[in-house]
């Protein structure tokens, strides 16, 4: 079943076509790995699935809402839908554990007691409890990118969304993002992930989408695209990032 | 050299004769009446005043931050104009003109309106200020988690935006008290114009203003090193 279905999507930033005509369904439990070059539209595509874009052409439905529709309750999408961001983006002036607190005792209501609790759990699960009552700024980067991702799973969305969650990290560090994106994958989470590293995608994701210049260029099994892609472009830049 | 000859030397010679005797007597009437009659004046003027314009700097920034409509167009032509014209002008037009509209102010209440309008604009560019600091990611960030426009700013935005602004509001409140001398020139007996009376009668200047600038150093001295501290904090919080 369909939980994101994304149809005819156009983006326009004034006089830059960024998005032209985005097309594309995910299901329940899917992960699906976005690939690409950079400023072909995969961040700009994850922006407008939460509403943070607006399109200027076609439809996304996002667990049965219209987030193209102007009257649309954009706080409930975002209640159903998160955003990992590649900088972290935590809050400087809370502390780890009330980052994870104030969106779920201001934006769902959850009992103050009752959220420190859920964001404990959370912290334990993605390896950071000790760093609770820490400000982000006394954070390593990964440490903080974990940070973020207990903030986002703790508002319990349907779907989550990685908009390059590893590419600001110091390379050690990535492995032990992944791994927790991969456990998250596998217990069944809805994950929509823009990333180059494409190890986790063969390891984690259901499918890739590979997008060049607005387009999805083609999409299929992680492997078949990074091993025997049919598209020269896709060919071309799985090369590139081979090589790297 | 003691005091009382470099006093009679500052001065024409002779002609300061009759006055080198009460010297300290001269002096200790300066800090009694400074204390007791300037000191408080000018607190309560630079108290009241900045509290008021913060009031109205926070309110002016904020919307203008959040640019609602036409609103924003007459608070941007506030600020401009008060940025624009000298604060004595402000308080000339103040106290001669509003009359005129059968507006009678006292001399304290015109004096805390002018200092509040003026202030409370560059406060309001402050505010206004420190709020644009807040990256653009902070308030994504803040919508992604679905808080709404209150409390992204409540709870986000503005507590970031407050610890930016400390340094310069510390700043700007030492302009302010330095800016209630200006009153004493619609009679207002702030520390400035019991100075100036006191001058007169004791034809002492030098003493007198080395006096005043001491009580203005000391009051404002502090401030100023409090917003270089302040500054400082924040610079290795944000760093």
């Amino acid at each position: 079943m369909a939980i994101v279905e994304v149809r005819d999507v156009h983006k326009h930033f004034s006089q830059l076509h960024v998005l032209k005509g985005i097309s594309f369904e995910v299901d329940v439990g899917e992960t699906v790995v976005f690939a690409g070059p950079s400023g072909s539209g995969k961040s700009t595509l994850l922006r407008c699935l939460n509403g943070l874009e607006k399109i200027q052409r076609g439809s996304i439905m996002v667990d049965g809402l219209p987030v193209h529709d102007h009257k649309v309750d954009l706080l409930e999408v975002r209640r159903r839908i998160g955003i990992v961001f590649q900088q972290f983006n935590l809050f400087p002036h809370l502390t780890v554990l009330s980052n994870i607190t104030l969106p779920l005792i201001k934006a769902k209501g959850v009992e103050p007691e009752r959220a420190r609790g859920l964001a404990m759990d959370l912290l334990g699960k993605v390896g950071i409890a000790e760093k609770a009552h820490v400000y982000p700024g006394n954070l390593s980067g990964g440490q903080q990118q974990r940070a973020a991702i207990a903030r986002a799973l703790a508002m319990e969305p349907k779907v989550v969304m990685f908009d390059e969650p590893t590419s600001a990290l110091d390379p050690e560090l990535t492995g032990g993002i992944l791994e927790v994106m991969a456990a998250l994958a596998k217990e069944g989470m809805t994950m929509l992930v823009v990333t180059h590293e494409m190890g986790f995608a063969r390891r984690a994701a259901n499918r890739m989408i590979f997008m060049d210049d607005g387009l999805i260029v083609e999409s299929g099994k992680p492997e078949e695209l990074i091993e025997i892609p049919r598209q020269e472009r896709t060919k071309r830049f799985m090369q590139e990032i081979g090589d790297r | 050299m003691d005091l009382h000859s470099w006093i009679r030397d500052y001065g024409s010679g002779d002609a300061m004769e009759p006055f080198s005797g009460d010297v300290l007597l001269i002096t200790r009437t300066l800090f009694v009446l400074y204390f007791t009659k300037g000191l408080p004046v000018t607190i309560y003027l630079s108290l009241l005043g900045f509290i008021t314009a913060m009031l109205l700097g926070f309110v002016v920034g904020l919307i203008r931050f959040l640019r609602v409509p036409i609103i924003r167009d007459l608070l941007q032509a506030y600020v401009d104009g008060m940025r624009g014209l000298p604060f004595l002008m402000v308080l000339y037009f103040l106290f001669h003109v509003l009359p005129f509209f059968d507006i009678r102010l006292t001399a304290f209440a015109t004096a805390v309106l002018a200092l509040t309008l003026h202030t409370g604009a560059y406060i309001s560019e402050i505010v206004r200020g420190c709020l644009l600091a807040i990256p653009k990611t902070q308030h994504e960030s803040a919508q992604s988690l679905a808080l709404n426009l209150r409390q992204r700013l409540q709870y986000v935005i503005i507590p970031q935006a407050v610890s930016l602004s400390l340094p310069p509001l510390a700043g700007q409140s030492v302009l302010h008290i330095k800016d209630t001398s200006v009153v004493s020139i619609i009679a207002l007996a702030e520390l400035t114009r019991v100075g100036r009376i006191q001058m007169q009668t004791n034809g002492e200047p030098l003493l007198t203003y080395a006096i005043l600038a001491l009580f203005y150093f000391v009051l404002c001295y502090p401030v100023l090193k409090l917003s270089i501290g302040l500054e400082g904090r924040i610079a290795r919080k944000f760093r």
